[in-house]
């Protein structure tokens, strides 16, 4: 019987990768100070900034969430619906999830519903494009990133967090080796700095592997949707995720040493832009003011507007503070494309 | 994989799947044998999370909550 290091009950949590064991209580408190250290090493932010916690419902973001409130810092959650059914009514399970758990702690927050404001769901805007043809995924994502971008800078928030975790890090990144998509290995960073219209965003959770943070969500009493979106079956990354799995079974410690291998040979240079790309300026979307690479509607307002009028918010987002013309790799256009 | 002594046997469920294992092996053992990987589920008996070095018991049964989501 293992035995907690810190007071030697009987540990409930072992992680190999740390050779640690821990009792339900002293894991709580791990993983509180853990996400503390992430925070202060990786400058993510402070008690001075307001952070927008994007919450869906899932463990690891109502974990996130959990934790910043408990660390006093100024959290506030954003939940979006995106109007997914799947015969589980997804969204109104995710949507309930998240409600419960900001009543149960006073905490404020902020819902947008894209079927409300946008006419309809994501299955739908995705069968009328080419974008979502085949899955929605890509829609989604794109959906997504505009709303909690646009969010926080009409509210003020410096800060957007979310809740990814080491091995949706780490898949991401095992996917982009896998098909040498350098521009993304450039951009991929659990720190994305504020520039241009777009709000810093941070990953505080990228160093827990994703059997901790459900452990922590577990012992918290945290009820979260345990159900997989219906669109997620079949995923490349979680095939990746099972894979990666696979050789920390093996090989304790795997998933950690690459993600943070890769992090630290970005450090020393590695995935650098490439000089002969073309830089590119950004500019403000005529509709929504935010930033887009080519002049014109942003991918966002091409989408809801291609039958679909835009919501009266999306039309009083305030235009860019600072001027739209900046330096960009075409790599890292490629990467903010899909971020609007 | 060294069984112990216990007799019989406890049943392991992940999602809609049950899995038979012999009691008296560790709950990290009962996984393996099911066919499955320790890394990608957590054991619970009665909502409580279990350690994976504890032995299974006749007649126990233990959910496995699958920690793997995205998409």
């Amino acid at each position: 019987m293992r035995k907690c290091r810190k007071c030697g009950q009987r540990a409930v949590v072992y992680m190999r990768q740390h050779r640690l064991a821990l009792c339900k209580e002293h894991y709580i408190e791990w993983f509180i100070e853990q996400t503390a250290r992430t925070i202060r090493k990786y400058r993510m932010f402070t008690k001075e900034d307001r952070v927008l916690v994007a919450v869906s419902g899932g463990k690891d973001s109502l974990a996130l969430w959990d934790v910043l409130w408990q660390l006093g810092y100024q959290a506030d959650g954003l939940y979006i619906g995106l109007g997914i059914d799947g015969g589980i009514g997804y969204s109104d399970q995710s949507r309930e999830a998240v409600e419960t758990f900001a009543r149960e702690r006073n905490l404020h927050l902020i819902v947008e519903d894209v079927p409300t404001q946008y006419g309809e769901g994501i299955p739908e805007m995705a069968r009328r494009t080419r974008r979502g043809r085949g899955k929605p995924c890509s829609v989604c994502g794109l959906v997504k990133r505009h709303i909690m971008n646009r969010v926080a800078r009409e509210g003020g928030y410096t800060v957007l967090a979310t809740g990814h975790n080491l091995d949706d890090e780490a898949a991401v990144l095992f996917g982009n080796v896998m098909t040498w998509q350098v521009g993304y290995l450039a951009r991929q960073h659990p720190v994305l700095p504020a520039r241009d219209g777009l709000v810093k965003k941070v990953k505080p959770f990228f160093r827990f592997y994703e059997r901790e943070t459900a452990a922590y969500a577990l012992l918290r009493g945290i009820r979260y949707v345990y159900d997989e979106c219906p669109f997620a079956q079949g995923a490349k990354s979680i095939y990746y995720k099972e894979l990666l799995n696979k050789l920390e079974e093996e090989r304790p410690g795997t998933k950690l040493q690459f993600f943070l291998g890769f992090l630290r040979a970005k450090e020393q240079g590695a995935f650098a832009p490439v000089q002969e790309e073309v830089e590119e300026e950004l500019h403000a979307c005529e509709v929504c003011g935010q930033p887009t690479t080519a002049p014109g509607r942003c991918a966002f307002c091409r989408l809801v507007a291609s039958g679909v009028p835009v919501s009266k918010t999306a039309l009083i987002a305030p235009p860019l503070t600072t001027p739209p013309i900046v330096s960009e790799t075409a790599s890292e256009r490629g990467a903010r494309e899909t971020a609007t | 994989m060294q069984e112990g002594r216990t007799r019989g046997t406890a049943t392991l469920i992940l999602r809609d799947k049950t899995y038979t294992v012999p009691a008296g092996i560790t709950v990290r053992q009962a996984i393996q044998k099911a066919g499955l990987v320790p890394e990608s589920v957590l054991p619970t008996r009665d909502g409580e999370l279990i350690p994976e070095d504890e032995r299974v018991r006749d007649g126990d049964v233990i959910h496995l909550v699958a920690v793997i989501s995205g998409g």
